[in-house]
């Protein structure tokens, strides 16, 4: 019996513990109370800075508890879950889909002071088709193709390649060097749609041939053949060797490493991978460059858009305190704090943070900055649809024109359901 | 004569059968020595798996105690494994008592039922499940993510349960009964007492699952105070960077619990399941 | 009135069927947590929802037919069976290999014993990252074996079959432990007398263990049948963690194909209809698998 009565107290022990509620005092002075959820998928060192700017918040209004909390890359099934459920934190990350995902679920910022400070080059990006800015980009990313800079020179060339064909030149003469000129880590296979994200941009948008393609492409009348090239990168690059051995099984948590130690030329990722690496060896000597054009004469792109943005849930039943919290956020030296960790453009016109790759950027500040092509000229609900060719064509599993039925069956099923 | 030369024989082929034991465990533990040599590294470190670094490093373990919060993950994980177990070993075991002794039609179709359960992908109903804790108001709390743990535990432990209880003669029942007893009775009297083996294997299988279990706890205790020791090692995995060795040594301190009472109950565990499975 | 309280005492007294009310709140939680969430699940198979929208609109039995052409469903079912019942039948071997290696008492069996169960206790996902830097092609540790024979690298998993079965065999290796004891409780329950009588009756190794161990092994052997094929149906992690269903879609089982149509893909309807495909078939396989035990159940008590 006495045996009985012992584990009886051990529950009933743990039961105080894990259903003891705490309950708060609340003492009127009046400020600002309550507690405030903010959801991210942001890694260090983003987080981090983001996660000071927030303690800085609390000190400011002692009354407010918010708790911050990355899910990394559980983030995007875990919201896409509290969506279906209209259950959302009061404040999250749009992670690039605050208008084609979240704009159902977000409350248009118009308002809200900082509404006029964001950047012009950026704004569009975070906002709807009725005028609604729907988020509030901190840091944005212009992105191209990160690449070694000593490696570059290693192999004859004083500038980046400029065109495809300079690119895959460039690519030959890396390979002669013994060193793998694009890294690719599909197991993932995040990686080839994202290269293939960037390309389509350069070869069916901004070249000089690409006619009405846009146009087309929005009212559902696009001509999928003409997807041939962008699919055709990717097996370009694998048949002709530019890629590692193990492009199609390599995971994507040996993409720093190899950045860092010089192992490989050309990634397609964005700066915080150039971060990250930098982590690991700071005299890695990475820099980010445009993306080439597709034919001779076509101009160079930077791909870009926000990076760490965060909107507020519409029904967020702390309104008052999200939006303190978003007008923290926004003060210029905030942003600026986290631009500089980050290593990241701002998303504000007044902000300018001291970038590593300031000079980079400079050099190349007349060319354009285009959306990702899968945010602004697919349906949503593509980017699955190029991930799985990728992954295919990377393994040699599917042909090039198989890859353009398969995008406009996708295509042609996602505009219906539209 | 011939006794002691057998004997001696066994203790030839003894020595031959710890020889092949231990190079079997030598291939068996190849992989957690390759997650203990990872913890000891530091992330720019990339020498062969198979080497010890010359200087561990402690750094992924003060890491991953400070910034991973294991500490907080491993009681956490042990509220929702202690409570889950109880919960599906009593009413694992009172139901399976009837739905074994008494095979009426509307008994085998629940135990039937159950079975099934065991055969439902959780992945293919997480969202519904979501939406319906979503409604009780059961997301972020102890209580939401137990009553779901159990409920796809219970089969496996109503399965061990009545395959066991089939084993045990109904003449005891009877006898009970003649002598008396009420029919509720005869469980805590009669059969109770005999259970000890098959609740110790049942423990062992479920308690395992549960403290292992990724994708219900990912959705129901989104809050890091509530975070478990999976949800703790996958926070090392983010799409920028990804910290393995503070991931190994995560790994490395959230199985040591587990191997400590698995190798305490390891007795009964054979024992139990040799009950349960032998009938 | 009172005539009908003592019919109710009586019936909870002594009448077997008051019993079922003891099943009762495991059966309310099945009710909850499952029955309902299932039939919401094939409501959902029915429609084009993308999985977190509130707007969607039913689309019949699209889905169901996309399904019969759509080669990914094919090959994740393909890759299920293997997952299934390849790894049921290593595992089988093995475990009961080493049972019968580590049933009797000598220096470093409890030792090995642990051991071989260690991996069994790990979570998948985290087995599965393991031996992702075992196979992996980039310091592989099983490429640092070979390399010291002088063969070349090897990317193992580049190759869909050949993926599909090194997570086979990972499954099996990871869960044989589990298999094991289930034997080795199984060998410590058949008497010594019968080996003995055996040996006396001047049956050699092989024969005792074909007619007198098999046999009385059959019942721990259904036993972990059932719980290793439903394991390995219903495989996720592994797979996620050594390819995430790569090269291409080429070793997906049928969990996470789910889980990738639904969250990836956005395509929460068809995921819906293929979850239904998996469950239904999923059940006869239980189905069949009961059947069969009964029948040995029977045939043993008989």
């Amino acid at each position: 019996m006495k045996k009985y009565a012992v584990v009886l107290c051990v529950f009933a022990l743990v039961a105080g513990t894990a259903f003891a509620g705490g309950s708060q005092e609340i003492v009127d002075d009046g400020g600002l109370h309550g507690s405030l959820t903010v959801a991210t998928n942001a890694s260090s060192p983003t987080f981090e800075a983001v996660e000071h700017i927030i303690d800085l918040f609390m000190e400011e209004n002692p009354g407010v508890e918010v708790e911050y909390t990355s899910y990394g890359s559980d983030y995007e099934n875990l919201m896409k879950a509290r969506m279906a459920a209209n259950d959302l934190p009061d404040v999250f990350a749009t992670h690039g889909w605050a208008v084609n995902r979240y704009a159902e679920y977000l409350r248009p910022l118009n308002d809200l002071s900082f509404a006029s400070r964001l950047s012009p080059s950026i704004v569009d990006t975070v906002t709807t088709d009725n005028g609604d800015i729907v988020a509030m980009p901190i840091t944005s990313e212009q992105s191209g193709i990160i690449y070694n800079k000593t490696i570059l020179e290693q192999a004859g060339w004083d500038e980046v390649p400029a065109t495809l064909e300079e690119f895959y030149q460039c690519c030959e003469d890396v390979k002669a060097l013994g060193v793998i000129p694009v890294y690719i880590t599909g197991k993932d296979t995040r990686i080839q749609a994202n290269m293939m994200d960037i390309m389509a941009v350069a070869m069916l948008i901004t070249s000089n041939d690409a006619g009405d393609n846009a146009e087309r492409l929005y009212d559902g009348t696009f001509d999928w053949s003409k997807w041939y090239p962008v699919s055709s990168f990717i097996t370009d690059l694998v048949e002709n060797g530019y890629t590692n051995v193990d492009a199609t099984t390599a995971d994507p948590i040996y993409t720093s490493e190899k950045l860092a130690f010089g192992e490989v030329m050309f990634n397609f990722n964005n700066q915080a991978m150039i971060t990250d690496a930098w982590t690991l060896n700071p005299d890695a000597d990475l820099s980010m460059m445009p993306v080439p054009g597709y034919k001779e004469g076509d101009s160079q792109i930077w791909i870009g858009g926000e990076r760490e943005c965060y909107g507020i849930w519409k029904d967020s039943p702390n309104m008052e305190l999200a939006i303190a919290l978003m007008e923290f956020m926004a003060r210029p030296e905030n942003v600026e704090y986290v631009c500089n960790a980050a290593g990241m453009p701002s998303g504000f016109s007044d902000v300018s943070p001291d970038l590593k790759l300031a000079e980079e950027y400079e050099k190349y500040s007349d060319l354009k900055i285009y959306p990702y092509f899968d945010r602004e000229w697919l349906p949503s609900g593509m980017w699955a649809t190029m991930r799985t060719i990728g992954g295919a064509l990377t393994a040699g599993e599917m042909s090039v024109e198989e890859s353009c039925s398969t995008m406009e069956d996708s295509y042609l099923s996602l505009m219906a359901q539209q | 004569m011939a006794e002691k030369k057998k004997s001696k024989l066994k203790t030839k082929w003894n020595w031959l059968k710890s020889v092949i034991a231990v190079i079997i465990a030598g291939f068996f533990f190849a992989p957690f020595y390759i997650i203990l040599s990872l913890s000891f590294k530091t992330r720019a470190d990339r020498t062969s798996y198979w080497l010890f670094p010359s200087e561990p490093s402690f750094e992924s373990y003060m890491y991953a105690l400070d910034r991973g919060d294991i500490g907080l993950a491993i009681v956490n994980t042990l509220i929702v494994t202690v409570f889950s177990v109880v919960l599906i070993l009593f009413l694992g075991a009172i139901a399976a008592y009837p739905l074994s002794r008494h095979k009426t039609k509307i008994n085998k179709f629940i135990l039937s039922c159950f079975v099934g359960v065991m055969m439902v992908p959780p992945l293919s109903v997480l969202v519904p499940i979501y939406k319906e804790l979503v409604s009780m108001g059961g997301i972020n709390t102890f209580w939401g993510i137990i009553l779901i743990t159990v409920t796809y535990n219970l089969p496996m432990s109503v399965f061990m349960f009545s395959n066991f209880i089939s084993g045990i003669p109904k003449e005891l029942d009877e006898a009970a009964l003649i002598d008396g007893c009420s029919q509720f009775m005869i469980f805590p009297r009669i059969i109770l007492p005999n259970m000890g083996p098959v609740i110790s294997s049942v423990l062992i299988l479920t308690g395992v699952a549960i403290w292992n279990d990724y994708s219900f706890q990912l959705y129901v205790l989104q809050k890091p105070k509530l975070k478990t020791i999976t949800l703790a090692i996958s926070a090392f995995f983010t799409e920028g960077s990804t910290n393995m060795p503070a991931a190994a040594a995560a790994t490395v301190i959230s199985v040591l619990p587990l191997a400590v009472i698995y190798i305490c109950l390891q007795k009964y565990f054979v024992k139990g399941s040799m009950d349960s499975a032998v009938k | 009135m009172k005539n009908s309280n003592t019919d109710i005492r009586r019936f909870m007294q002594s009448d077997p069927r008051a019993l079922t009310f003891l099943a009762l709140p495991a059966f309310a939680l099945f009710i909850v947590f499952v029955v309902v969430p299932i039939i919401s699940g094939i409501n959902i198979s029915f429609t084009n929802w993308n999985g977190y929208s509130q707007e969607y609109s039913y689309v019949g039995f699209d889905n169901y037919r996309k399904m019969v052409s759509d080669p990914q469903v094919w090959t994740a079912f393909k890759n299920t069976l293997i997952y299934g019942f390849g790894s049921t039948l290593v595992q089988t071997v093995l475990g009961l290999a080493f049972a019968m290696l580590l049933v009797n008492r000598f220096l470093f069996r409890g030792f090995a014993r642990t051991i071989i169960y260690l991996p069994a206790m790990v979570a998948q996902l985290i087995i599965g990252y393991i031996w992702y830097f075992i196979v992996t092609y980039e310091r592989g540790a099983l490429n640092d074996i070979v390399g010291l024979f002088g063969v070349a690298k090897v990317d193992w998993m580049s190759k869909g079959t050949r993926a599909v079965l090194i997570i086979m065999m990972i499954n099996s290796i990871a869960y044989c432990g589990k298999t094991m004891i289930i034997f080795i409780a199984g060998l410590e329950s058949i008497p010594n007398m019968y080996s003995e009588a055996a040996s006396i009756d001047g049956a050699n190794t092989w024969q005792s263990f074909r007619h007198i161990t098999l046999p009385m092994l059959l019942p721990a052997m259904t036993t972990s049948l059932v719980l290793n094929i439903i394991g390995g149906l219903k495989m996720f992690g592994l797979v996620v963690a050594m390819t995430n269903g790569g090269p291409g879609y080429a070793s997906h089982s049928l969990s996470s194909l789910i889980n990738n149509l639904y969250f990836a893909n956005q395509q929460a309807g068809y995921s819906a209809a293929v979850g239904m495909f998996s469950f239904v078939f999923i059940v006869l396989v239980s189905i069949v698998l009961r059947k069969y035990l009964e029948k040995k159940e029977e045939q043993y008590n008989g």
